[in-house]
Order: C-alpha cells, then structure tokens, then sequence
C-alpha cells in the first residue's frame, strides 16, 4: 500500500473467534480454491462489521447474503447488511495488490464497494471504496471511507437507485412526515385526507381503501413473503406468522417490516397490507389529495402524496396523479420530481389507458423538494419543505 | 512515502481533546457523530501511542492472538463510551488523556487474557512423555463431525428440477438458462468472462439473470433445506 490510502486507512484489529468463524465457513466449501476464497471475503465482512460497531452503525451479519450457506456456495459475495439502508460490499485484496476485482454476482444493488486488505490474521485495513461498480478497481484510485459514512445513511439506497435510474441530478429532500400539513405552506387547505376527495368525485371507482379487504388466507401468505424478501426470516418467524389466528396477529410482523426493511418497494407492500388491518396505524404515516381542477384548466386530476417513515428518521415519498370523475387518466399527463434546483430528477407521463401514474422516492435531510403535474401547456407546481 | 512528524505529545492531546468535544457535541449515532469518532480513530492510529505490546509479544508473555483480541475490545470501549457512558465510564479528559485512557483499557484486557491462559494451562492436558513416545492426549480427541454436503444436496436439487430450471431463460436464448447457469457457476466453477465469451452474452447480463433468476431459487431450495 504505497499509495494515498495509507494516509487514510483504518486499521481494525482481528480476534480469534473471527478467524475461527472464517474457517468454519471456508471448511463447509467443496474445493480449496473456494474455501480460500469464503475465508477471505468473511474476515473482510468481519473488519468492516467490527469498524461499524465503533462507529455505532447498526449491521446485520445474519441479514447479510455472505452469511448464507447457499450465497457462500454459489457466489462469490462479501456483503454487511446495514438495516435501513442497503448492502455494503466489503472485498478483501492482500497486501502488495494493486487492483481489487469487483465479482459480477455483486453488480446489482450494492450502496457502495470497500475494500479490506486483510494484512495478517490479526488485522484488517480498510483502504477506501467505491460507489460504482466496476470489474476490477484500482487501489490508488479509491475514495477516503469517510465519504462512505453519508452513504450509510438510512434511505441512501433509494436515493442513490434512484438517481442511477433518472440519471439525473442527486435528490436531497427535507423530512417532513407527520408534519404534511405544516409542509404544504399556504396550500394547506386544499390538501384533504385522499380517500374522502376521490370517493366524493368517483365513488365508483375502486380505490383501494375502500375495496375489500383480502382474506385472511390471503394476507398471512403475503406477510410471509415479505419476511422472506426481508433476506433474515428464521424458520421460526415464518412459522409463527403462518400460525396466526387473527388478523392483529399480523400487525407486529409487518411492523418489523416497516421498521427493517432496506428496500422502499417491499416497505410499501407492507404499509398497505398494514393499512388494510388497521387503517389509522401511527407508522403508515400520511397520505393526502389536493384537487388540481382549478390549477389546470378545468382537467379534473388529484395530486396524492403519500409519506413513509423509515427506521432512521428519513421518509419514502409516494406520489400519484389520478382522474376525478373518469376512471382513466387523460393522456400525456406528466408528473415530475424536482430537487432544490428545480432540476427534474423523476418524470413519468401517462399513456392512453391509465388509471393514475407515480413516482417514488427517498427523502432524508437535505433541501425541499417539488412535485409538477403539467397536462397539454398547463402546469402546477407544489412545493415542499421543512 | 514519509510521515508527516508527529505533534508535540502536548499539542496532540490538545487537539485530541479539541476532536472529542466537537464530536460528542452531535448526538449519538448522527453522521456527524460517526464521522467525527472516524477522525478520531485515524488520529489515534497515526499519532503512533496506542500501546504495541512489542517486548510482551517478543517474549511470550503476550500472544498474538490475545494482543489482537484485547485490541479489539477496545477499540468498541473507546467509541463507545468516549462522549457518554455506555459499557464502561465515560472518557473524562480532566482525570487522564486520551491515550491514558485507551492503554490502561487494554492493558487490563491483556492482563485478563493472561491470568485465562495460566488458569487453562493448569487445567490442560499436556503431551505426556512415555515409553519413549509423545503421547499426546488432544490428537485423540475425535475430529468435528462434517458439515451435510451443500454441493451435492444443490445438485441434487438442479437435476431434479432441471426441466424448470431449463424453461427459465434469457429472452430468446432457450441454452442460456437457470439450470445451465447453476451448474457452471458450482464450484469449480466456470469463470464469467469464459462463459460470457461461449454464450456470446455480456458478463452483466449473464449475472444480471444469475442474480434475479438464479440466485432466489437456491436461496429458496435452501431455506426449505434449512441452511440458514
């Protein structure tokens, strides 16, 4: 390590049980190759797991896949889970190494790439990481790990998916839940609880708080699925789920759910399943409507925002467009996200047959955000801050 | 490359004492708070005055592995209870300095370790000299029972299912398939850029299709078979 990274890097000390514990996994592989190759990337997990206890960053290590006998087997993988916010990948290079490959199985949904050189049995270094995924990086080409602890934020992994996905400008958003009227400013009294805004102009329509809830049957196999897309479901709790006798029996599942759960998608699933067994739940956070008709022209749309709060203090944002009166939207409805520069970072446009349109997003400390629904030259735009 | 000199020991601790109470000012576990305990580990690291054991560890008295243990633990002990108590009193600047403080900790652990190893050392069997052999009593102990065969239990499974596996393909690619992929990525296994250069198909897109096709199925094959 002649390079940089030795001004920077953190040494973390190694203990026997660790070792013991890389040598219990290597000894379970069927070639020696293989075995080497699960000792090294566990001691890596382990130094980054034991410097994130300094830093009092919670981790999971029985949530991580690198802990898992069939990931060990069939993929080369190294990653620590950091509840609420995603997968970090920690890849071990030795002392001398100039480059550290980063394996294809772990190019999918990383928060970043940190690269360990485990310089004797007692001692790993951490050199640095990178955010992007690549085949192989080089060493004095790594990032200080200090720009890694902002990455380890909870909400960080929406953010950052997201942000590859528009490939657009980073979102950095305000914490507003539970304060959702006190962030709408002078449109507060417009803004009313969804469902009495679209059954008053649609009663017709579905909407899903209004439809029937799903049998029983029905939502234990769902909550159990998300236990399983949680990635640390026991046998036990899988079980005890499937034992339930009522629904109340479901609440704390999936409110452990609400509180662990990395991805936004599967806390959704669950803040809706949530809903339906106990409407006024105080982690469902808040969803309201605003009636955009006189906004945009006589096109009778809603405006929907819907907030999650996540286990650190940062909040998914759910926002939707729907038609009031008609069951379709028109088309070329446009809804986009703006960040504190007013550059669009998310845009969806309905299509012929819509029934609403959306975009979802993270949002933890940082500068407001917009939300713009423009339909055929008219536009509205809401503003949303602390 | 050289080091920059080290401060006076004085100024050190100053400065030391200055990081402290700038980080402790942020509450526990705020990004600020973790980074300034960073600033502070790599400060403590570099100045070269965490206690190194060397004269213990050339003689034998202290054992790597213990030296690296209690190291460890007091790593935790110093972040933890450097602004507020936790696990142990809260570092008190006005009653000893930062190193002070951190050598004392780990000493006490390697004297712990040391007073564990005589106790054990009494209490252990030892390689008995006789009848002009060394008879020693641990290499008798049976070994640990083997781990199930995940390999052969993984395909097993593969074989058995291999006509679904088979049908779960890249698009328009019937050979590039999830049983095809499983059994060349077992160990030993076929690198990605071989495979990638006989299917004619990216690398990110053959792992791409491992991880969301293949992967999930074994995880779920496993938790049916209790790996856990």
């Amino acid at each position: 390590m002649t390079n940089a990274n030795s001004q920077v890097a953190i040494q973390i000390p190694l203990s026997l049980a660790d070792r013991q514990l890389a040598t219990q996994f290597a000894q379970r592989q069927p070639t020696p190759e293989k075995a080497a190759q699960v000792q090294q990337n566990t001691l890596a997990v382990l130094t980054m797991y034991h410097y994130l206890q300094m830093l009092d960053v919670s981790t999971s290590l029985e949530g991580s896949q690198s802990w898992s006998p069939i990931d060990q087997l069939c993929a080369n993988v190294a990653d620590l889970m950091i509840p609420g916010a995603g997968r970090l990948e920690c890849r071990p290079v030795s002392p001398g190494d100039v480059a550290c490959p980063i394996p294809p199985e772990t190019w999918g949904d990383r928060l970043g790439y940190v690269v360990v050189c485990l310089d004797s049995a007692h001692q790993g270094t951490v050199l640095g990481f990178t955010p992007q995924a690549e085949s192989a990086i080089a060493l004095n080409r790594l990032r200080p790990v200090d720009e890694l602890l902002p990455v380890l934020q909870p909400a960080s992994l929406a953010q950052r998916s997201e942000r590859s996905s528009s490939g657009q400008s980073r979102i950095r958003l305000r914490r507003w839940l539970g304060e959702l009227g006190a962030a709408l400013g002078d449109e507060l009294a417009c803004w009313q609880p969804i469902e009495a805004l679209l059954s008053s102009a649609r009663p017709a329509v579905a909407f899903r708080a209004a439809e029937t809830a799903p049998v029983f049957e029905v939502q234990k196999q769902a909550v159990q699925q998300l236990y399983r897309a949680l990635g640390q479901a026991s046998p036990e709790a899988v079980r005890s789920i499937q034992a339930a006798g009522a629904q109340e029996e479901l609440v704390p599942p999936l409110v452990n759910v609400l509180e662990s759960a990395a991805d936004s998608e599967v806390r959704w699933r669950a803040a809706d399943l949530l809903r339906d067994i106990e409407p006024s739940h105080p982690g469902l956070g808040d969803r309201r409507g605003l009636d955009l008709g006189l906004a945009l022209e006589g096109h009778r749309l809603a405006l929907m925002v819907a907030v999650l709060p996540q286990p650190n203090g940062g909040i998914d944002v759910l926002a939707r467009v729907y038609p009031l009166g008609d069951a379709l939207l028109p088309p070329n409805v446009e809804l986009t996200g703006l960040d504190a520069s007013d550059s669009p970072f998310l845009t969806v446009e309905s299509r012929a047959r819509d029934n609403y349109i959306q975009i979802k997003f993270a949002a933890d400390q940082g500068e407001p955000f917009s939300l713009r629904v423009a339909i055929a030259g008219a536009s509205l735009t809401q503003n949303f801050v602390n | 490359m050289h080091r920059t000199p080290p401060l006076e020991d004085r100024a050190l601790i100053e400065h030391l004492n200055h990081l402290v109470q700038q980080t402790c000012r942020h509450p526990q576990g705020s990004l600020e708070r973790q980074q300034g305990l960073n600033i502070i580990i790599r400060t403590l690291q570099q100045s070269g005055k965490i206690w190194r054991a060397a004269q213990q560890l050339a003689s034998g008295d202290i054992l790597p592995d213990e030296y690296g243990d209690a190291l460890q633990l007091t790593w935790l002990y110093v972040c933890r209870n450097l602004c507020e108590a936790t696990t142990g009193k809260a570092f008190d600047p006005s009653i000893a300095n930062l190193f002070t403080w951190m050598n004392s900790y780990l000493k006490y652990r390697l004297k712990d370790a040391y007073r564990a190893r005589k106790q054990q050392d009494q209490s252990r069997l030892k390689p008995a000299f006789t009848d002009g052999q060394w008879f020693d009593p641990l290499s008798h102990v049976p070994a640990q029972p083997t781990q199930p065969d995940i390999l052969q239990s993984v395909q097993g499974w593969v074989n058995a299912r291999a006509m679904d596996l088979k049908a779960v393909h890249l698009r328009d690619r019937p050979q590039v398939n999830a049983y095809v992929l499983i059994q060349r990525r077992l160990p030993p296994e076929t690198t990605w850029s071989a495979l990638s250069e006989e299917f004619g198909v990216s690398v990110a897109t053959l792992s791409s299709f491992y991880q969301r096709e293949c992967l999930p199925r074994l995880r779920q094959f496993g938790e049916s078979e209790g790996y856990l």
